[in-house]
């Protein structure tokens, strides 16, 4: 429809009339479940308003976990909550009295906006709520990539071997439920809309119908065009660059093992069940250049639903879903994220390595001496 | 979108559509009335939403200058420097004595002390005459400009909320109209920013007002007061015009120089074989 007819088709008053009149009714501590029935603001040109800044922080774990079966959803949130706590008490370390509990790295800048769900798995299909089987191709790269992982643990060779993240360089696409500054700004304006990551990326999708780009542009963020089906924004994105190796979380291949996890991490308990990595600090499987189809459908006046589908016949032997809801943060001021630009970390991890090599080559001098002596 | 036209006949084409907008009547609130009208949102206001970019010489050097070689010898004639005309009201920028000996100190150290050779965020006005097209979303109450280069954004308050929490690299930009003229007031600033490759630069006192005015329906007037009282013996001026990316599929293509810059940045650092 043209631009200069659609305001009239679409008047305030008139969307007001369309709206459908039985709304969902709010409940205390309601789960993010579709829902037709809610009609969002529009916007002055008659998109679906689905602007401002949502966070979804998450203590849902990717994959439900083996001892859960088939339960999608817990009944309540005591029920939910005593699952964690038997959990977490399974799986936390030995008591070490020498070592008090300092908290978790950087738990004072890290408010938690956890969205209620009550579902035990982020992933909805596969219904059984686990990951597909790998393809024997992309069982091989996984592989490779935990060896890889493995012997160049803490050693700081090179920045390649460091995640693009702890680099300043990307997150991995799609978003997961992540430690800290998950805050997400939404902005619209005619044929496009943007969605600012409050870490390193911004995306800006058009919404005209144009192709994707030249697959000969791969991209971090991939290249997204989006549509509107009723009040549902569905974005395609293709031309992922296969440079990122962050997602899913691995949390059920430690070691190659398959093994059940459903709490703790690195980071320790602080850190939701929702953040998950594998023995080595990393998570994620390798990524090939999949289809990526995302889903947002406002649920009611804060909550939005989130669908992310990967298809990725390279790594995963069939397309599947997960479903994290968003939840509108009106008071979360997104700041700036100059990571890049102060990045001692990555500076200081490498430089502090090559004086160990330094010492080692010394040591090593030395002993030769002393053996040829 | 605006009608596009160029050449000796434009004006009549533009007389011959006027009149046929007035005669059928098809010509809805809020598309512009003729070639030469600006694009307005619903509640009247220009619509800055698109993709700009500047061009000339601005990033190079703001002042006047004639050509300069590369400093990367290898590069030749794609690394020098183009000459330019001056973007500062009055030609040159008034600094105070010691800024003036620092800022040749800076243009000495180009490679190694210039934050753009580093990837680091640009700052604001550079952002803006950067060689990368940025994009404004626009929507009531609601500003976010894009740059192509490395992260850079800056989502900009229409409530204005004075100075900001801490110290930013793209400041903290509280926005407002006056008439047709979106006026920026930037603030908070760190220290760390320049203007150019020339090594023209400020102190964190620096206050920026940018002021975005409609020129033509593709065409933007920038303006920036700089006003730096530890560096500048009184404010200035940076005018320049913004053309609008008018290709059919223009986009923003994704620059993350972090990672182009690592090898400059930490390739001595890494471990070379045998060693």
């Amino acid at each position: 429809m043209s631009r200069l007819i659609r305001p009239l088709v679409y008047s305030g008053a008139l969307a007001a009339l369309l709206a459908p009149a039985i709304l969902a009714v709010p409940v205390a501590g309601q789960q993010a479940e579709p829902a037709a029935a809610y009609a969002p603001g529009r916007t002055p040109w008659s998109d679906p308003d689905l602007q401002g800044v949502y966070d979804f922080q998450s203590d849902v774990p990717f994959q439900r976990p083996l001892e859960l079966g088939n339960t999608v959803r817990f009944a309540s949130q005591d029920e939910k909550a005593e699952y964690q706590r038997r959990a977490r008490a399974r799986s936390a370390p030995p008591p070490r009295p020498a070592a008090p509990n300092v908290g978790a790295y950087g738990a004072e800048w890290t408010p938690r906006n956890v969205v209620p769900n009550l579902r035990t798995s982020l992933l909805q299909d596969p219904p059984d709520g686990r990951l597909p089987p790998m393809t024997p191709e992309g069982l091989a790269r996984y592989r490779a990539l935990t060896e890889h992982r493995r012997k160049s643990l803490n050693k700081y060779d090179t920045y390649a071997d460091v995640a693009t993240y702890e680099r300043c360089i990307s997150r991995p696409m799609p978003r997961i439920n992540q430690g800290y500054n998950s805050g997400t700004l939404i902005v619209q304006s005619p044929g496009w809309v943007a969605f600012l990551y409050e870490q390193l990326d911004t995306r800006i999708i058009p919404l005209d119908g144009r192709p994707p780009l030249d697959p000969g542009i791969r991209q971090w963020s991939g290249s997204s065009r989006g549509h509107w089906e009723g009040n549902t924004l569905v974005v395609e994105t293709v031309n992922l660059t296969d440079k990122q190796a962050g997602f899913p979380p691995a949390e059920l291949l430690r070691g190659g093992k398959e093994e059940p996890l459903t709490t703790g991490s690195p980071l320790g308990d602080e850190i939701a069940v929702g953040v998950l990595y594998d023995e080595l600090g990393r998570s994620g499987y390798p990524q090939g250049n999949f289809r990526l189809t995302e889903r947002y459908t406002p649920i009611d006046a804060q909550l939005m639903n989130y669908e992310a589908t990967i298809d990725d016949p390279t790594t995963w032997t069939k397309p599947f879903t997960y479903l994290m809801p968003w939840r509108r943060e009106p008071n979360y001021q997104i700041y700036e994220y100059a990571c890049h630009e102060s990045n001692y970390g990555l500076r200081n991890a490498l430089s502090g390595a090559r004086y160990q090599d330094k010492v080692a080559a010394e040591a090593a001098k030395r002993k030769n001496k002393q053996t040829s002596k | 979108m605006p009608i596009r036209l160029s050449g000796p006949r434009s004006g009549l084409v533009a007389a011959w559509l006027a009149g046929l907008a007035l005669c059928v009547g098809v010509q809805a609130a809020g598309q512009p009335s003729s070639s030469t009208a600006f694009p307005r949102t619903a509640d009247g206001k220009p619509d800055l939403s698109g993709i700009w970019q500047a061009v000339g010489t601005a990033n190079w050097d703001l002042e006047a200058h004639g050509p300069r070689p590369s400093p990367v010898i290898a590069l030749g004639a794609v690394g020098a420097v183009p000459p330019g005309v001056s973007y500062v009201g009055g030609g040159t920028i008034p600094y105070q004595p010691w800024a003036a000996a620092k800022k040749q100190e800076n243009a000495k150290n180009w490679m190694t002390l210039d934050p753009e050779v580093k990837c680091f965020l640009p700052g604001v006005p550079r952002a803006t005459y950067l060689p990368y097209p940025f994009q404004i979303l626009q929507s009531p109450g609601r500003f976010l400009i894009v740059y192509g280069y490395s992260y850079a954004r800056r989502e900009i308050n229409m409530v204005p909320r004075g100075k900001g929490p801490v110290d930013f690299w793209m400041g903290w930009s509280d926005g407002h109209w006056e008439g047709d003229t979106l006026v920026v007031d930037v603030t908070s600033f760190n220290d760390q920013t320049w203007f150019d490759r020339a090594g023209n630069f400020h102190s964190d006192a620096l206050h920026v007002t940018e002021r975005y005015t409609p020129m033509t329906p593709h065409h933007l007037t920038y303006e920036a007061v700089i006003e730096d009282p530890k560096v500048f013996t009184r404010p200035w001026t940076i005018t320049l015009p913004l053309y609008r990316r008018i290709e059919k599929e223009a986009e923003l293509l994704e620059f993350k120089c972090a990672e182009l810059t690592e090898e400059l940045l930490y390739g001595h650092l890494v471990k070379k074989p045998g060693r």
